[in-house]
């Protein structure tokens, strides 16, 4: 029946992941490489584009990284391909321990239902549904219950301050609260990664500086992985780790001495 | 998400264009409404005709003089006889038709009535006594002639009752002598109120015995021979004895025709049946054109939602999740329009039926169930393309459409 609510059967792999996942480092790319085939040459032969070049990369749990890099290097397809919305053509992604780039679509989709959180620049929020239902939207595909959604949606808005405005659609919320709405959604699942493309790009500084110290809260508090792609230089000063794309490729990756050491923000 | 989850979102979505929504269901809804009232009104054609057969009596057997090649349900044309029927074989039909329970002859034609300067024009039958039993029809007042009238050819007769009307207004026409073309009749009865029926009205009419009428118009070859079965059982073997009884007596020719009522009546039904699917079949292409539109405006619908289905495949749908998001859409579209269609339909029948009190359009509750399937199934086959058409979306793709 498609009617069903349907939970992907466990996958094997699963209880070594876990245990793994204590010792592993939570991401790691090697050599991963995209690259977009699109037509349109003089003599009609395809013109291939490299959103990305041979990226490794290790970001350890409960690390807080920033990507920057003009624009076109490749920043939201590093994010999309991070957040298993996109494969990359070449290279391996190791999540937690396991290759990614062997997984069924509907495995992806467990995935980011239950271990990834997302925040886009815009049009972030289902514009005809409610701060309430567009929080616990995630819940919908891992077969939670409507009052329990609810519940759920209304404590981690509660949590977010927008305990006065669930009944509000996205056209009755100032662009802070949309974005707060959306971080609760991120959050609902308790994600091991939080994914942020662009997330303060639609608001003012000062509401800027306030959702990012969100993200702070959650890195330091729940232990979770931020990944924040941003132009914001104001911004980027106060984040620990930075990489820097050009052209698709990484040609800057510090961390600041300040930081925390990875593993410590673990409780 | 249950069912019943997936349904009030996929009403809450339709309810966001409510007008679009609303034009999108009428197309289904004109179609399934048209479906069910030419349904309806052939249903109520048939059972209209049959009530009409009915009403000019039971297991009625009719013999027309001519053979016909092809089986047409209102016997030979007129006048292709090349044998006539004569009171001959009406007396070898009332002696050996064991299974007749009566028989008589027919003569039709018109004349003038008239009576102290009053005149009408009135269509005549001759026949004999046993006509009112087999057409069952009363008497209100007076009597039929009897056996003996007939078969003396007395010139007596009973007129219907807008002839008395007519000529007699409240007087009492019974006894009375009218001229009938250029003889007299004495009026002995006057027929009980029929109406029309086939056609033919039966108020409008004057009996009189058959050799009256043959000598009135100056005529032998009967119109037609009528009879009427023992019973419905006996109907079948009824008709192949008088066939038989007929053919020995025109020699072992079989130059006439022969109808039951029952086969007129199957005859009648199924071309009425072939004639109401035509119908509903042209009605169905409206239905056809309707999910044609549901699956026009899901297509927009999914362009203009392009963005939320990256949104929720970000957060976690499956193509299959999506898929049905779309579908469920549809077919509760389709459900919406139908319901809407049977109502219509419905209470078209209803206005349709109080026009006229002997046509009664009837749909059964099985049509109805059908109507309301169908209009779900289009949902489904419609919906099923640009339901597929969102779920194979590129998520990277659809979150970067604004
Ligand atoms: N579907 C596609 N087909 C072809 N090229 C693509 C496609 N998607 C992205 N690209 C190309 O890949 C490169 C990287 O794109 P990406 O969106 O990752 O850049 P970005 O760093 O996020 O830029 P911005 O800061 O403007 O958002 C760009 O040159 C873009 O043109
Ligand atoms: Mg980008």
């Amino acid at each position: 029946m498609i009617w069903r609510a349907h939970a992907a059967p466990p996958r094997a792999s699963d209880a070594s992941a876990t245990s793994a996942a204590i010792a592993a480092p939570s991401i790691v790319l090697e050599l991963v490489s995209k690259i977009y085939a699109s037509g349109g040459g003089a003599g009609g032969e395809s013109i291939e584009v490299a959103a990305l070049r041979d990226v490794s990369l290790r970001i350890e749990r409960g690390e807080f990284v920033a990507i920057i890099g003009a624009s076109g290097s490749g920043k939201s397809t590093l994010l999309n391909i991070l957040g298993c919305l996109d494969r990359p053509t070449r290279g391996r992604y190791l999540l937690d321990g396991d290759e990614v780039s062997g997984l069924t679509e509907g495995q992806l989709a467990r995935i980011r239902n239950e271990r990834m959180g997302f925040v886009f620049q815009a049009f972030n929020l289902l514009p005809r549904q409610t701060a309430l239902d567009n929080a616990a939207l995630p819940l919908i595909y891992s077969g939670v219950g409507r009052r329990e959604r609810r519940r759920r949606a209304g404590e981690v808005l509660a949590q977010l301050q927008l305990a006065d405005r669930v009944h509000h659609r996205p056209n009755q919320l100032s662009g802070g609260q949309i974005q707060r709405v959306a971080i609760a959604r991120a959050l609902i699942q308790r994600p091991n990664v939080l994914l942020a493309d662009e997330p303060t790009g639609n608001l003012d500084s000062r509401t800027g500086r306030e959702i990012l110290e969100i993200f702070r809260a959650m890195n330091r508090d729940l232990g979770v992985t931020v990944i924040v792609v941003t132009h914001d230089p104001a911004l980027v000063q106060s984040i620990p780790r930075i990489v820097r794309l050009s052209d698709g490729a990484v040609v800057e990756d510090t961390t600041r001495g300040a930081a925390a050491p990875p593993g410590e923000a673990l409780p | 998400m249950s069912l019943w989850e997936s349904i009030l979102a996929a009403l809450d979505s339709l309810r966001a264009n409510l007008f679009r929504t609303a034009l999108t269901m009428l197309g289904i809804s004109i179609g399934v409404a048209a479906v069910i009232v030419l349904i309806a009104m052939g249903e109520g054609t048939k059972s209209y005709i049959s009530n009409e057969f009915y009403s000019l009596g039971t297991n009625l057997i009719i013999v027309q003089p001519g053979r016909t090649e092809t089986k047409s349900p209102l016997g030979p044309p007129p006048g292709a006889a090349n044998r006539d029927l004569t009171i001959q074989d009406v007396r070898a039909l009332e002696r050996h038709g064991t299974l007749l329970s009566a028989v008589s002859p027919l003569m039709m034609g018109s004349a003038t009535i008239s009576i102290a300067g009053r005149q009408r024009d009135v269509m005549v039958l001759g026949t004999d006594d046993s006509l009112p039993s087999i057409l069952s029809i009363g008497m209100a007042n007076g009597r039929f002639y009897s056996e003996n009238d007939s078969f003396a050819g007395r010139r007596v007769c009973t007129i219907g009752w807008v002839v008395k009307e007519e000529l007699f207004g409240d007087a009492n026409p019974i006894g009375s002598i009218v001229r009938v073309a250029r003889s007299e009749f004495r009026v002995i009865g006057v027929m009980e109120k029929k109406g029309t029926s086939l056609g033919m009205d039966f108020d409008d009419i004057i009996f009189m015995p058959v050799r009256a009428y043959q000598k009135l118009f100056d005529q032998s070859a009967l119109f037609g021979i009528r009879a009427k079965a023992r019973s419905q059982e006996d109907l079948d073997a009824a008709v192949d004895q008088s066939r038989k009884i007929l053919t020995r007596m025109h020699h072992g020719e079989e130059d006439f025709t022969m109808v039951d009522q029952e086969a007129m009546l199957s005859t009648m039904g199924s071309i009425l049946d072939t004639l109401s699917y035509i119908l509903a079949g042209i009605a169905a292409i409206s239905l056809v054109v309707g999910g044609i539109g549901i699956m026009n405006i899901l297509l927009v619908s999914v362009t203009e939602r392009t963005r939320e289905v990256g949104l929720r495949m970000a957060v976690g749908a499956r193509r299959r999740d999506i898929l049905k998001q779309f579908v469920t859409e549809s077919v509760v579209l389709g459900f919406l329009g139908g319901a809407l269609g049977i109502a219509a339909g419905l209470a078209g029948n209803a206005a349709l039926g109080m026009l006229s009190d002997k046509f009664q359009p009837a749909v059964s509750a099985g049509t109805v169930a059908f109507a309301a399937g169908f209009s779900i199934v289009l949902g489904l086959l419609f919906g099923v393309y640009p339901a597929w058409r969102a779920a194979a979306l590129d998520p990277i793709l659809a979150l970067r459409r604004e």
